[in-house]
């Protein structure tokens, strides 16, 4: 009984050993048992089962303060003696500090964003919780579109899924009075929002229902106002802003963290400086069938997911439907109706998402090669430093010792490269961020965090592992004897080297490729895109926009007065062969319409006449660069008093009167019931068709019509103009000239988006010209480091192999064939690695497919060039190696024996 | 081996000096140096297997103890350890050194009744 007893407890004591480090248990392991077990039973003699519990609380509080320091110690000669290592070979550290630091430091940089952009909850109260719903018609050209004010009112009154949901639209405002006039964004909210964000003002009060029913002139304005234009100062509350030269009283002030709506990549997604109440106009909220214009955010109930939700509100439709006026529910309008719920954060990053995992994927083929790079250089030196292990192994150290060096050796590598690499993707993130700018959805949110460095310590961490197991089992497995006894070539032990390292240059080519094929995609992609037409001549052509505020042009005629007044200003202007102004800018056309088409018109779905609309002033086919197909251009002479008439474009022609001549036909807006009065417009002109938002999406059909035709009365987006001056001169010169004509109509109108029409073609495709350039810059890394890989293996094989070498050439072997020798091993490996990097490319860049523009992700060309690339690659890291090889002296490589 | 200061050691722990002092008197093995510190304060100090073994790895490290040559006990597993010559100087030191610092003490106010 005592005797199984005192096994027991020796057994867990010994167990309790296992925690010190294994050198230190086998030099003292068993006289710590023995004395334990004296101690023991010393203790039990002298009796009671009090002192053998403090005998273990004695022994466990020694061990547990013990061991770890046992392990500091360790750690610490290790790290000592690594990085002694290390200052020994400074080639070898130079150059495996610098591939980690590279691989870590574009893993760090991509992954701010990724943490920024993606991982970062909103910040709002329980952001988990908060939807965004829209509405989406199967036959409407768009996915899906925003709410109208009725829509709304109905969803809100019916849906029982959420604790309450409110309604929003971003607004453009002149905001004067503060400082010099300037344009700000804001947006109009329902009073709800405040309390469906769980946001409070930090300042004051938030808007109220009252302000809401009231329509007050109240502003809650956000914390980078109220710095730029009040200095923090605390009685910003209660004083008044001119916006849109109207006075409204700031009543809130938000804090530095709020912001809404989150910057993201759809409409109504830009973060608003001053927040007004939406208060519905009786003509909105009976707006049935038009002004789809609200983003629609909701937070679920608790306890209520997201599919529940969507099943509730799904059932909503067929009753939101016989809402509508019986004429647009018998002209079929909405039929199909859904009303799709997701997650807002989701809906703030889009399809950004994607994007961001394919650079996700390039960073982390960039940090394997350089692993590789670092494993290759490890097993390099390990062939040199096989001696110096095996001495070690023979003065006592264990396998488990050598393993535990090289591995601490590795970590220290990683931790110098995981700093270098944090300061390298500091400075990478600002030039990264200032790329891309707004076109990166929560951009602002992109910083440094806690997060980051952790994300970083842990990769410095793990690549280790990845680069220095190897290198260290090799050295754990090998017997001490067989490395004494192993000579300098030719060896079995060097030939399984060679393998190895075979290899791992192997998988540092098929990785390569890999990233080759993805960034040769994205560049022929882009090019592409470039090359698509927008459908005018962006050169020699500038633009910029002024919105007329509502509180001095109030009604249609002072609108329209100021489109004439602003074309005869810039008509002015020296050098200017055509001058025009024109709702909305190029590659900014949002207003979307139904039309109704004459007898002579194609018949087709009531959503699928949705097209874009624009209304124009001045010679604006001829400023813009958009050919005339058929007709004519509008003229003086298409005055308010003259017949009304439209312009449609080539696709609109097609569509609605295929095979006819579409001049002379008629067409009005609204869809096709009796109830409709809206005047007939007749067809004047056809025009080539102009892209609506960006290069490479998708063409609609669209019309224009003369400024001068719109009504006198009440008018919105019309106060949006766009102007557009083509002219021989200096797009700058050109630019302040109109900013000057601008300012002597109205001194307080600020000018905005002044740039010549090729900046806005070329900001429209900025997020496909942001990844393309940042995987375009990963593959020539991961070149540059595979490059490195390459030759570091090259090199050391034609040292290994000086004597063979020499053995040929003594046997009469030309300085050609040695040198082919080289470069045939170089091309082998890189073939095989080739072969494998095109299986997984084409495995991978299926991912890739919704990025890229008519380019297949399997395109031929991409796949032979990058391997081409790769080719050219392997023989250019090879020459020196090569050269160097039939450089061996036959009689000094034999006397080296 | 070159001449080293014993001074450069000090401070010594308490229980590293303990310990020494439990070797002053000739080689011992590793659970009679435990009841020996033991015995010497009275109790107040008590080491466990893990620190006692902590402190003799830094003590042989250090050339301060070696195992005795001519083990006194029967079982092998049982090493005795014994103080160095460099050793000895080291805790002469140390307790030259505590006993500065108790005259030190001495002389002050520290132990004359208010």
């Amino acid at each position: 009984m005592t005797e199984r007893h005192a096994s027991r407890a020796e057994r867990i004591f010994r167990r309790l050993l296992r925690l010190f480090p294994a050198d230190f248990r086998g030099d003292f392991g068993d006289e710590m048992t023995a004395a334990f077990r004296d101690q023991r039973r010393d203790v039990l003699a002298r009796g009671g089962s009090l002192s053998a519990m403090r005998l273990w609380w004695d022994t466990l509080h020694g061990v547990l303060t013990t061991a770890p320091r046992e392990h500091l110690d360790l750690l610490r000669s290790d790290v000592r003696y690594a990085l002694r290592g290390l200052r020994r070979n400074p080639a070898f550290t130079i150059v495996a500090v610098l591939a980690l630091a590279v691989g870590i430091g574009a893993n760090t940089a991509v992954f701010t964003i990724v943490n920024g952009v993606l991982l970062r909850a909103l910040p709002y109260h329980d952001p988990g919780a908060l939807v965004a719903i829209y509405e989406k018609v199967p036959t409407a050209p768009v996915p899906k579109f925003e709410f109208s004010a009725p829509d709304f009112g109905f969803v809100r009154a019916n849906a029982r899924s959420f604790d309450g949901m409110f309604a929003y639209r971003n607004e453009s405002l002149e905001l004067s009075g503060v400082a010099e006039s300037q344009r700000i964004v804001g947006a109009r909210v329902s009073p709800d929002m405040f309390a469906v964000l769980g946001a409070a003002p930090a300042l004051g009060r938030a808007l109220s229902a009252d302000d809401d029913a009231q329509n007050a002139k109240v502003a809650v304005i956000d914390y980078g106002l109220w710095s730029r234009a009040f200095g923090r100062d605390p009685q910003a509350v209660g004083r008044t802003i001119s916006l849109d030269r109207q006075p409204y009283t700031i009543v809130g002030v938000m804090s530095d963290r709020f912001q809404f709506p989150p910057r993201g990549a759809g409409r109504n997604f830009e973060p608003a400086s001053v927040l007004l109440p939406i208060a519905f106009t009786p003509r909105e909220r009976q707006g049935w069938g038009s002004m789809y214009n609200n983003t629609l955010v909701a937070r679920l109930k608790p306890g209520v997911g997201i599919e529940q939700a969507r099943a509730e509100i799904a059932s909503l439709s067929p009753s939101l439907i016989r809402q509508y006026p019986p004429p647009l529910q018998e002209a079929g309008f909405l039929n199909g109706l859904t009303l799709p719920v997701t997650p807002l954060a989701d809906e703030v990053v889009g399809d950004t998402r994607r994007m961001i995992l394919v650079l996700m994927g390039a960073v982390a083929i960039v940090l394997l090669i350089g692993c590789a790079d670092v494993a290759n250089l490890m097993l390099t030196r390990a062939g040199s430093r096989q001696r110096e292990l095996a001495l070690r192994g023979a003065l006592g150290a264990s396998p488990a010792r050598v393993v535990r060096q090289l591995l601490t050796e590795g970590l220290v590598l990683a931790a110098i490269g995981g700093a270098a690499g944090l300061l390298l993707a500091r400075a990478a993130m600002d030039a990264m961020l200032s790329f891309v700018g707004d076109a990166l959805p929560r951009a602002d949110s992109v910083a440094f965090d806690r997060r980051v460095v952790v994300f970083t310590a842990a990769l410095a961490l793990a690549t280790p592992l990845l680069f220095g197991v190897m290198p260290a089992l090799r050295a754990a497995l090998r017997s001490t004897f067989d490395a004494l006894k192993e000579g300098s070539h030719g060896s079995t032990a060097g030939r399984e080297r060679q393998r190895l390292l075979g290899g791992l240059v192997i998988a540092q080519f098929a990785l390569a490729l890999m990233l080759s094929v993805g960034a040769g995609l994205l560049a022929r992609s882009f090019v592409r895109l470039l090359a698509a037409s927008p459908g005018f001549r962006s050169e020699q052509a500038v633009t910029a926009s002024v919105q007329l505020p509502s509180g001095r042009y109030a009604d249609g005629r002072s609108v329209k007065a100021f489109y004439h007044q602003a074309v005869e200003a810039m008509r002015t202007i020296p050098g200017v062969t055509a001058a025009a102004a024109g709702t909305d800018r190029p590659l900014h056309i949002q207003e979307r319409r139904t039309f109704t088409p004459d007898a002579t018109g194609a018949r087709m779905p009531t959503l699928s006449r949705l097209i874009a609309a624009s209304w124009t002033a001045g010679s604006y086919f001829e400023a813009l660069g958009v050919p005339l197909r058929r007709g004519r251009f509008f003229t003086d002479q298409d005055g308010r008093s003259a017949a009304r008439v439209v312009i449609v474009s080539e696709m609109f022609a097609r569509r609605v009167w295929p095979n006819q001549d579409p001049i002379g036909r008629q067409l009005k807006w609204g869809i096709d019931v009796p109830q409709n009065n809206s005047p007939w417009m007749t067809v004047v002109g056809v025009v080539g068709d102009v892209n609506q938002s960006a290069l490479g999406t998708e063409v609609i059909p669209q019309t224009y019509e003369p400024i001068d035709q719109q009504p006198n009365g009440p008018v919105n987006f019309y106060r949006r103009i766009n102007l557009v001056v083509r002219s021989g001169g200096d797009a700058g010169a050109v630019l302040s000239a109109v900013r000057g004509a601008m300012r002597r109509l109205d001194p307080e109108l600020p000018l905005s988006e002044p740039m010549p029409a090729a900046d806005v073609v070329n900001e429209s495709v900025k997020p496909q010209r942001f990844s393309m350039t940042v995987v375009a810059l990963f593959a020539l890394v991961a070149l540059g480091l595979a490059a490195i890989g390459i030759y570091g293996v090259l090199a050391n094989a034609v040292t290994q192999q000086t004597h063979d070498i020499g053995v040929r050439m003594a046997l009469g072997a030309r300085a050609s064939d040695v040198m082919w020798a080289v470069l045939r091993r170089a091309l082998i490996l890189m073939a095989i690695g080739v072969a494998i990097g095109t299986a997984g490319a084409l495995a991978l860049t299926r991912v890739m497919a919704g990025l890229l523009y008519e380019v297949r992700p399997t395109d031929g060309a991409t796949f032979a060039g990058a391997a081409l690339l790769l080719a050219a690659l392997a023989v250019v890291a090879s020459l020196v190696p090569a050269w160097r090889a039939t450089r061996v002296d036959p009689l000094v490589a034999l006397r080296a024996e | 081996m070159t001449k080293r200061d014993p001074e450069s050691l000090l401070p010594l722990t308490p229980a590293m000096f303990h310990v020494m002092v439990a070797l002053a008197d000739g080689q011992t093995h590793g659970y009679a140096i435990m009841k020996d510190v033991e015995q010497l304060t009275g109790g107040a100090v008590r080491l466990s297997t893990g620190t006692l073994y902590g402190i003799i790895k830094r003590l042989l490290n250090d050339g301060l103890i070696r195992e005795a040559a001519s083990a006194a006990h029967d079982d092998e597993r049982r090493r005795s350890y014994e103080l160095t010559a460099f050793g000895r100087d080291v805790a002469r030191a140390e307790a030259a050194r505590l006993e500065q610092t108790l005259a030190m003490a001495r002389r002050k106010a520290l132990f004359r009744r208010a």
